[in-house]
């Protein structure tokens, strides 16, 4: 429930072992890779210092960035193809990867896999080459010229004959100036906005009648020798030709099919080869290499190390292992959240906003509910939250926000039972009860207009105070003294808020548990705490000078920071009067529905008007309060406590990989 | 109603661009300055210029370095009113600023043609994402035309440039860059025919320019490549400002280019042809510059603000060009004067 504690490794691998070594390392799936240069150059790189380890040391005096990648693409490109044409799946993931492969086994596997396979592709390619020739001669049906023999045209001795098509624009151009052209243009046909054309030339102005016929966008259409004949005569044999081609190609997939059971395995094995060493080349760009080791740097969680170092101990002096924790390093850790399964889809919205950094406390609890919180009291419904619930469940197997509609789904259901709202209809669930219970057990926001604005700035009051509570904590972690104690945000901004609090109480309500008087002196030592928060605590530091640019500019920009202080204290808590203001305009908005269906005063009126609102709310003030819901966790809430500047914590794995696609 | 919504935001961009651009006075004093680095430090001077000309040593100014920023300077313009169109607006702007990349496939065919390195211009084109989607860096790696026409694939350019793999060599480059423009200039007249009445003024600015388009193929393809009448008849692009079909066809067949030439002398663009073909292109510029003009001062927030404003930043560019052009072969004011499409 908590952000995990993090060791810093530094690994010195055998080049000998790196492979396999590196593939213990993929499975586990728990190491954050750093850059090793970076950390060798700094003399930031820890290992045991003992003559064992002699000629690591040595090497890494002359580590150096790692060797040249393979070209994955030469492999890739056919696998992807292959695979895709047998629909082999990519996501097999059965089969344990046995030793790695170098790059040369897997291309020689891979091509001797090819082989058969890219014949028949061709074969394929061929057959659908010829079926998109036979259907651009679709358009000898247009012709309107029946007397036409193209074979005859073919063996003429003294002309060139061509058949094709002219836009039909182009082709009035050319009949404008038809009389200048030196060869026959005929027209005999009319396809898809442009002429078909036979063009006869003689020989020797074969080259400048094409150059004409260029300059019009003629676009030629080659018949097959074999296809020759009269027009009649050429629509038969392209029909029978289509035939044979489909049957062809039928077959074709037909052997791809039986092909499948045979390859299916031995593809999947290379692919996943392919994308072992991918990954393990992945790594080495994060590595430093001299020339007999590999050395890495990378963040494993607390609680995984010692399975961390056991898996890696069977290498016995090819691979060792230096080991500290993240307070023995200046470097920043990443951040890995682990929270209860009630809270854990929440975590998507914090890290909407931003991973919290590796020394925050983890919001995604408080998140989680207040966010479930404000959800069911802005959109309380019993009957709706069930059908959120519902969309969630169904959702939530694939994705993570249909986890989040569940939770939010069933906050709902809850506000909506004590709210008396089904659908809607108000008064049905309490119909349920004894009438002696109806008062004690439900809430209903239209009736007690004011209780409802007033519960919900109460409500928002009790996020701002524990928000306050996460602020101080977060900054004395940091050891943020300003921020920390004298900040808007700190214990004196708390203080402040709380004095401005019972004196507003004492003003409107004339209640209070502190006189008056103490209250606004009070008030006004927190104002000046505040306002010299720099001075003060740098005086408490012990810090030469007491301020980070000028003492008049620093009191300018000060009082206005105080001043905008106020400003948000207002607005934060007022901020959450639209908690009951969604809940008063869910009842008030299924009112006009049943008006209107009082309206119209039949039963079907009644059903239509039914669905037709709630179909309405759901879509629509369903998404505003998710939004506003959103809204006042990032803006009213983090604000105050939240930075969310850390790295997310993100191991090498296959599946990380596979998230790029090979 | 709907241009004021479309072009009311975009309109006011464009007059605060425009008052900061260069004026007269600006070009008097630095046609009468002294040397190139006097120019340069005038420009420099100026707050438009200030950040684009920051880190550039004036004792080391190349022409080619000046090119390449001052085309920046233009498409960073371009850039700031981009931002002001969405969907439908936004593809006709595209397809305004596509001249360029139909120029920058221009300078590429024509180096590649003339075997010279194109693979270290990236620099040139910096900015081409602007206008363009296409991959410059991939087909700046071409060696030949044939790679790059390859590399085109996808693109409209693949199939217009394809046909002409196989052409004589001397005619080759012409008959490419003459199609080029053709594809571009057809696409834009389909768009911009649909436009609005009230923007019938661009529509009539575009047949001016395929007039002048149409003209120099004809007097190009006549005097430089010997091309059939017949097909520089076909290539002409259709509606004219002035020269319909018959006009077309009778210019085609005129048989010498001085013909050609001296035809047009007698037609309502005299004046672009009067001083003769040497000053033929910038005269077009300035007659279109100065139709631009007369038709912005009749408009109010359409398309025709934004094709002026692209006109003037474009004109701009080239007379800041030709000017430090000039200077720096020490030309006299007078003589780079006559350069310039503004008229001073």
């Amino acid at each position: 429930m908590a952000i995990v504690s993090m060791n810093l490794v530094n690994i010195v691998i055998h080049k000998e072992v790196s492979d396999s070594a590196l593939k213990d390392m993929i499975e586990m799936e728990n190491l954050h890779l750093v850059d090793a240069k970076a950390g060798i150059k700094a003399s930031d790189f820890m290992m045991a210092v003992n003559t064992k380890h002699i000629d690591e040391i040595l090497g890494l005096s002359k580590a150096d960035d790692v060797e040249a990648t393979h070209d994955f693409k030469v492999i890739e490109g056919p696998l992807n193809q292959m695979m895709d044409y047998l629909g082999v799946s990519k996501e097999e993931r059965s089969m344990p990867l046995e030793a790695v492969s170098s790059y040369q086994e897997i291309k020689e596997i891979s091509e001797e896999l090819f082989k058969d396979l890219s014949r028949l592709l061709q074969k394929k390619e061929d057959i659908e080459k010829r079926l998109k020739t036979l259907e651009s001669l679709e358009v000898l049906e247009y012709i309107t010229e029946s007397g036409i023999n193209f074979l005859e045209l073919d063996q003429l001795a003294y002309f060139e004959y061509s058949f094709g098509l002219i836009p039909k624009e182009q082709m009035a151009r050319v009949i404008k100036n038809y009389e200048n052209i030196f060869a026959m243009i005929l027209p005999i046909g009319s396809y898809k906005n442009k002429e078909i054309c036979l063009v006869i030339s003689m020989h020797e102005l074969a080259l400048e009648t094409q150059r004409i016929l260029r300059s019009v966008y003629y676009e030629a259409i080659q018949i097959p020798k074999d296809l020759l004949g009269t027009r009649p005569e050429m629509i038969e044999k392209i029909k029978e030709e289509k035939e044979k081609c489909l049957q062809l190609l039928n077959d074709v997939e037909g052997t791809f099919q039986s092909l499948k059971v045979d390859y299916e395995k031995p593809l999947q094995e290379v692919y996943q080869q392919l994308t072992l060493l991918k990954c393990i080349q992945e790594i080495k760009t994060y590595a430093a290499v001299s020339s007999d080791y590999l050395y890495l740097t990378g963040w494993v969680p607390e609680d995984e190390t010692k399975e961390f170092m056991d898996k890696l101990s069977k290498y016995g002096s090819d691979v060792s292992v230096g080991l500290r924790t993240s307070s023995e390093v200046a470097m920043k850790p990443p951040t890995l959240m682990k929270n209860k399964v009630l809270y854990k889809p929440f975590e998507t919205l914090v890290d909407m906003y931003g991973t919290p950094s590796y020394s925050e406390l983890d919001p995604t609890p408080f998140v989680a509910w207040a966010y479930m919180f404000l959800f069911g009291a802005m959109f309380g419904d019993l009957g709706q939250g069930f059908f959120l619930l519902m969309v969630g469940y169904l959702l939530s197997k694939k994705n993570v926000y249909g986890r989040i509609l569940k939770r939010i789904g069933f906050s709902s259901m809850v506000f909506g039972f004590f709210y008396d709202s089904l659908f809607g209809y108000e008064h049905v669930i309490s119909s349920v009860f004894p009438s002696s219970l109806e008062n004690k057990l439900f809430f209903r926001p239209i009736e007690n207009i004011n209780t409802m604005l007033i519960l919900a700035v109460i409500s928002g009051l009790v996020f701002i105070y524990i928000s306050y509570f996460y602020s101080v904590i977060n900054k004395v972690k940091k050891k943020d003294v300003e921020e920390g104690i004298f900040g808007r945000n700190g214990l004196v901004g708390l203080g402040l808020f709380t004095s401005v609090l019972l004196l507003i109480a004492h003003s409107f309500l004339d209640w209070t548990f502190l006189p008056e008087n103490l209250l606004k002196i009070l008030v006004f030592l927190m104002i000046v705490l505040m306002f010299l928060k720099e001075p003060l605590s740098r005086k408490l530091a012990k810090k030469e000078s007491l301020y980070h640019e000028s003492a008049s500019s620093y009191y300018v920009e000060s009082s206005f920071e105080l001043f905008e202080t106020f400003l948000g204290m207002v607005s934060s808590g007022i901020s959450f009067i639209r908690v009951g203001a969604f809940a008063l305009n869910h009842v008030g908005l299924f009112m006009a529905f049943h008006t209107i269906a009082n309206l119209i005063g039949t039963p079907t009126g009644h059903v239509a008007m039914f669905i037709v609102g709630n179909t309405i709310v759901l879509g629509l003030e369903g998404l505003i309060v998710l939004i506003q819901g959103l809204r006042l966790v990032y803006y009213e809430m983090f604000s105050k406590y939240y930075e969310g500047d850390g790295l997310a914590f993100s191991p090498m794995s296959l599946k990380k990989l596979e998230g790029e696609k090979i | 109603m709907f241009n004021v919504t479309t072009f009311a935001a975009v309109s006011t961009k464009i007059r605060y661009i425009s008052g900061r651009q260069l004026n007269d006075k600006d070009y008097l004093w630095m046609l009468s300055a002294k040397d190139v680095q006097s120019v340069f430090e005038y420009l420099k001077a100026i707050p438009r210029f200030e950040s684009l000309f920051e880190n550039v040593d004036k004792d080391h100014l190349s022409i080619l370095t000046l090119e390449v920023l001052l085309k920046k300077d233009m498409l960073k313009q371009y850039e700031k009113i981009k931002c002001f169109f969405h969907d439908k607006e936004e593809k006709i702007l595209m397809l305004l600023l596509k001249r360029y990349e139909v120029e920058d496939m221009k300078i590429i065919l024509r180096a590649l043609f003339l075997e010279k390195d194109v693979k270290s211009w990236t620099y040139k084109f910096i900015n081409s994402k602007i206008y363009s989607h296409l991959n410059y860096k991939k087909l700046l790696d071409s060696n030949t035309l044939e790679e790059f026409i390859d590399r085109l694939k996808g693109s409209p350019y693949h199939d217009v440039l394809i046909m002409y793999l196989s052409e004589d060599k001397k005619r080759q480059l012409f008959y490419m860059e003459m199609n080029l423009d053709r594809l571009y200039f057809t696409m834009l007249l389909e768009t911009i025919r649909n436009l609005s009445k009230s923007e019938q003024g661009i529509y009539e600015a575009l047949c001016i320019n395929i007039d002048f388009l149409n003209f120099q193929w004809i007097y190009r393809g006549k005097k430089y490549y010997t091309l059939s009448s017949e097909e520089l008849l076909n290539y002409t692009l259709p509606e004219g400002a002035y020269m319909d079909f018959e006009k077309l066809k009778t210019l085609c067949y005129k048989k010498d280019p001085v013909d050609i030439y001296q035809w047009m002398e007698n037609t309502p663009y005299r004046s672009v042809f009067k001083e003769g073909e040497r000053h033929m292109e910038k005269n077009m510029h300035r007659y279109l510059f100065h139709y631009f003009k007369k038709i912005n001062r009749q408009s109010q927030m359409n398309w025709i603000n934004v094709i002026t404003f692209i006109h003037e930043i474009e004109y701009e560019m080239k007379d800041l060009l030709t000017l430090i052009e000039g200077k720096s072969y020490d030309l006299s004011s007078e003589e780079i004067k006559s350069y310039l499409v503004r008229k001073l």
